[in-house]
C-alpha cells in the first residue's frame, strides 16, 4: 500500500516524539501535520480531510479518549492511539470508543509502520480472501486452508477467525469479539475466547503454544497477524 | 465512699449501739455474778474489760459507747444507792469518773492500735501488690495491654479506675462520668487533684498524673473514699505509687516503640537506597551502551555490519531501559496500599506463549516452551501474570550464557497451575535462593543487573494472587524458578454445563455455540 500523498494528523504534545515521527513518517512518503493539543487537532480536522489520525492519549487540554470520540463523530478515517505502558484500561476504552489500534510508548518505527499499514488497509472494501504465509482465509466462501490443506472449522470458530480477519493486523478487543461473534449479552464471557482461540490455534498454527497468526494482546484482545 | 448500710439495712451507728449494749449487758451479768460487799472494784473491771474488748474488736465508737453505758450501768446496778443514777458519796463519784476516764483513754489507745494494725496490713498488702504490678506491667505485650493491666491494678485497689492517654496530638478523650476539665488540668500540670490533695477538693474522685521523664503521659482517675485524713492520704499515696509505676511502664513502652519505629525507618531507608542503587545501575548500564553506540555511529566511518550491530545494540538497550522503567512503575503500584487485581479467566499457557512469541519475533532463539495439554483456566490478572513471566524469562535469558536453552514449562497440578523457568546459567551462587525474592535483593551475579527489581515484582505479583514462588539451583548447574498459582474454581457458565474447563484442543465445548447446536 503506497503511502505517497497520504495525509496524517499526529496529535502529540511531546516535541521530541513529534520530531521522531516527522522524520520517520516523512521517510515513508506520508504528509504529516502536527497538533500539540486536542482543541488544535479538532480545528485542523475540521478544515482538512486526513487519511489517518495518530492520537496521544495523554494530552494537555483534554482526555485523549474524548478526542477519539470527537474525531469519530466527524470522520471514519483510521485512528491509532499512542499510550504509555500499563494503561490497559485506557487502551480498551479508546479502542471501544472507535480507535482502530494502539501503539505503546516507547515504540519502534517498524511497529508503528506496521500498525499504520494495517489501519489504512481497513479503508475500502475488505478483501474477500486473506493470504498469509501458510494460512488462507476465504471470507465469502467460509473456507480456511492451512499449508494448502482445507481445515474444518465450526461456525463459531470461523466467525471468530473472520472477525479477526476483517481487522487483520489490528487488535480487536475482547468486548468487540464477544459482541460480534456471540452477541452483546456475552461481552463478559471472556473465557469463551480462551477456549475458542485455543481451538483455532490448534487447527491453524504450526506451534499452537507460540502462535504466529492468532496473537494475544494480553488484557486487551486478539489480533490476526497481517503479514 | 463508705457503704453506710449493711445488707440487713442497719446503719453502722445502730450496730455500734447494739454491740455496746450487748457488751454492757454481758459485763453487767458478770458483775452481778461477782456481787457482794467490796465487789465494786472487780465489777468496775468487768465493765472496763468490755470497753477494751469493744475497742479492739469493733472500734472507737463502740468503745466510747461501751464506756458511757458501762459507767451508767455500774452506777445504776451496783453503786449505792442501787437502782438509781444518784451517787451517795464522793468516793463512788470519783470512782465512776475515774472509770470513765480510764475507759475512754484505753478505748482511744486500743482503737489506735487496732487501726495501726489494720493500716499496717493494708500497707503490706499494697506493697505486695506494687511488687506484683511491676512484673505485671513489664509483661504487657502492647500499649493497650499495658493500659488494661494498669487500670486493673487500680480497680483492684479502688474499685473503679480509668486510665486516659492523650492521642498523638495531645488531645485527651474523657469518658462519660469523668470530669474532662479536671483530667486535662492534671495532664497539663502533672499534679494530683481531688480530696485531701489541696487542689480541686470538691471532686468525688482523684485524678492523678501518669508521670514520665519528659512530662505527664496520661491521667488516671479513681473514686476517692471518704475516710480519716490519714487513711485518705495513704490511699492517695498508694494511687500515686501505682500511677508512677504505670507511667514508668508507659515511658518504657514509648521508648521501645520509638526504637522500633527508628529501626523500621532505617530498614525502609536502606531498602530505598538498595532500590535506588538497583534502578540507577539498571538505567546507567544500557545508557552507557546507547551513548557509546550513538557517538561511535556519529563520529566514525563504519562498515554496514558494524553500523547494524551498533544500531541493534542501541535498540536492545533502549528496550532494556523501557523494561526497567516499567518495572519501577509496576513495583510502586504493586506495593501501594489497596492495589487491586483485574482478574479474568485466563490460560497461563496462552500468556506464556505470548511472552515467548514476542521474544522469538525479536530474534530470541533459546526459549523452549512446554505446556500441559489439559490446562485449566484460572482467574488471574493477565497483565500482571504476563509481567511475571516476562520478568522470569528475561532474567533467565540474561543469566544463561551463550546458546544455553531456557526452558519454560506450564503444568496443571491438583490445586495449582505451575510455571517453571529453568536455565543452565551460573545459578544463584552463594545467595540463599529462599531469600532471593526479598524486595530489592540482588543476586551475587548482579553484573547483568536488573534481577533485584524484577524478582521483587515477581514476588509481589505472586503474593497478590495467593501463589508461591521459589528459586533453586539446578542439578548440573543453572537456576530454576517455580511459581504456583491457585486454580480456584471454574468459569461460571462451564460449571452449569458440566464441561471441564480444559484448554484441551479438539474437544468442542457445546454451551458456547448459539442454541446449543453442535456443528
Amino acid at each position: 500500500m503506497s503511502a505517497t500523498g497520504r495525509e496524517l494528523l499526529v496529535v502529540e504534545d511531546d516535541a521530541e516524539i513529534r520530531l521522531f515521527l516527522r522524520t520517520a513518517l516523512a521517510a515513508e512518503g506520508f504528509q504529516v501535520a502536527f497538533a500539540a493539543a486536542g482543541a488544535e487537532a479538532l480545528t485542523m480536522a475540521a478544515h482538512a480531510a486526513f487519511d489517518l489520525f495518530i492520537v496521544d492519549l495523554g494530552l494537555p487540554d483534554m482526555d485523549g479518549i474524548d478526542l477519539v470520540r470527537a474525531v469519530r463523530a466527524r470522520t471514519q478515517a483510521p485512528l491509532l492511539i499512542l499510550s504509555a505502558q500499563t494503561e490497559e484500561d485506557r487502551k480498551i476504552q479508546a479502542l471501544d470508543a472507535g480507535a482502530d489500534d494502539y501503539v505503546t510508548k516507547p515504540f519502534g518505527v517498524g511497529e508503528l509502520r506496521a500498525r499504520i499499514r494495517a489501519a489504512l488497509r481497513r479503508v475500502g472494501e475488505p478483501p474477500a480472501v486473506l493470504e498469509l504465509e501458510g494460512l488462507r482465509i476465504d471470507l465469502d466462501r467460509r473456507l480456511v486452508a492451512h499449508h494448502g490443506k482445507d481445515v474444518h472449522l465450526t461456525p463459531i470458530e470461523f466467525d471468530l477467525l473472520a472477525r479477526l480477519a476483517r481487522s487483520a493486523g489490528r487488535v480487536v478487543t475482547h468486548r468487540q469479539l464477544l459482541a460480534d461473534v456471540w452477541g452483546p449479552e456475552h461481552v463478559d464471557q471472556t473465557h469463551y475466547l480462551r477456549i475458542y482461540m485455543a481451538q483455532l490455534r490448534a487447527k491453524l498454527e504450526d506451534d499452537p503454544a507460540v502462535p504466529r497468526f492468532l496473537l494475544t494482546d494480553t488484557g486487551i484482545g486478539y489480533r490476526l497477524a497481517a503479514e | 465512699m463508705v457503704d453506710a448500710t449493711s445488707p440487713n439495712g442497719m446503719s453502722s451507728a445502730a450496730r455500734s449501739v447494739l454491740r455496746s449494749l450487748v457488751l454492757t449487758v454481758a459485763a453487767s451479768l458478770a458483775a452481778w455474778a461477782m456481787d457482794g460487799p467490796y465487789a465494786l472494784g472487780s465489777q468496775s473491771m468487768a465493765y472496763l474489760l468490755s470497753v477494751v474488748f469493744a475497742a479492739f474488736r469493733y472500734g472507737r465508737l463502740d468503745a466510747i459507747l461501751a464506756a458511757f453505758l458501762g459507767v451508767a450501768a455500774l452506777n445504776f446496778l451496783f453503786v449505792p444507792p442501787r437502782y438509781t443514777l444518784s451517787v451517795e458519796n464522793g468516793d463512788y463519784g470519783f470512782m465512776l469518773l475515774a472509770l470513765l476516764i480510764v475507759s475512754l483513754v484505753v478505748s482511744g489507745l486500743a482503737t489506735r492500735l487496732r487501726s495501726e494494725t489494720a493500716q499496717a496490713q493494708v500497707r503490706e498488702r499494697r506493697a505486695r501488690e506494687m511488687h506484683a504490678l511491676a512484673d505485671l506491667l513489664a509483661e504487657a505485650g502492647s500499649l493497650d495491654d499495658l493500659v488494661l493491666r494498669g487500670s486493673q491494678a487500680m480497680r483492684g485497689a479502688f474499685g473503679d479506675a480509668s486510665v486516659l492517654l492523650p492521642d498523638p496530638l495531645g488531645a485527651l478523650e474523657v469518658r462519660a462520668g469523668l470530669d474532662a476539665d479536671a483530667a486535662k488540668w492534671v495532664l497539663k500540670h502533672g499534679v494530683a487533684i481531688g480530696p485531701a490533695t489541696g487542689y480541686w477538693p470538691e471532686l468525688g474522685r482523684w485524678y492523678v498524673p501518669l508521670p514520665g521523664d519528659a512530662g505527664t503521659l496520661g491521667v488516671a482517675s479513681v473514686p476517692a473514699v471518704a475516710r480519716s485524713p490519714e487513711a485518705m492520704a495513704e490511699d492517695l499515696a498508694h494511687l500515686e505509687a501505682i500511677a508512677r509505676q504505670v507511667g514508668l511502664a508507659l515511658q518504657r513502652e514509648q521508648l521501645a516503640r520509638r526504637a522500633r519505629d527508628a529501626e523500621l525507618e532505617a530498614r525502609a531507608e536502606s531498602q530505598r537506597n538498595a532500590l535506588l542503587a538497583s534502578i540507577s545501575h539498571d538505567l546507567r548500564t544500557p545508557l552507557a551502551a546507547i551513548l557509546g553506540a550513538a557517538t561511535t555511529l556519529t563520529g566514525q566511518k563504519l562498515g554496514d555490519t558494524e553500523r547494524d550491530t551498533l544500531l541493534r545494540s542501541i535498540e536492545d538497550e533502549a528496550r532494556q531501559m523501557t523494561a526497567t522503567a516499567e518495572n519501577i512503575l509496576q513495583l510502586a503500584r504493586l506495593t501501594a496500599d489497596g492495589v487491586s487485581l483485574r482478574r479474568d479467566w485466563q490460560s497461563v499457557g496462552e500468556i506464556a506463549g505470548t511472552v515467548v512469541g514476542r521474544l522469538r519475533r525479536r530474534g530470541e532463539q533459546r526459549l523452549r516452551l512446554e505446556i500441559d495439554a489439559a490446562l485449566p483456566l484460572v482467574e488471574i490478572d493477565p497483565v500482571l501474570i504476563e509481567k511475571l513471566l516476562a520478568n522470569l524469562i528475561d532474567n533467565a535469558l540474561r543469566h544463561a550464557p551463550g546458546t544455553g536453552p531456557v526452558e519454560v514449562r506450564v503444568a496443571a497440578l491438583a490445586t495449582d497451575v505451575e510455571v517453571q523457568v529453568r536455565d543452565r546459567g551460573p545459578g544463584f551462587g552463594h545467595v540463599d535462593p529462599a531469600t532471593l525474592f526479598a524486595k530489592f535483593r540482588r543476586g551475587s551475579n548482579a553484573a547483568q543487573g536488573g534481577a533485584g527489581l524484577g524478582l521483587a515484582i515477581c514476588k509481589a505479583i505472586v503474593d497478590l494472587h495467593g501463589g508461591t514462588i521459589e528459586a533453586a539451583n539446578r542439578e548440573g548447574g543453572g537456576a530454576a524458578v517455580r511459581v504456583t498459582l491457585p486454580r480456584g474454581g471454574v468459569p461460571p457458565s462451564m460449571q452449569l454445563s458440566g464441561v471441564p474447563p480444559s484448554m484441551e484442543p479438539g474437544g468442542e465445548p457445546p454451551p458456547i455455540e448459539p442454541g446449543g447446536l453442535r456443528p
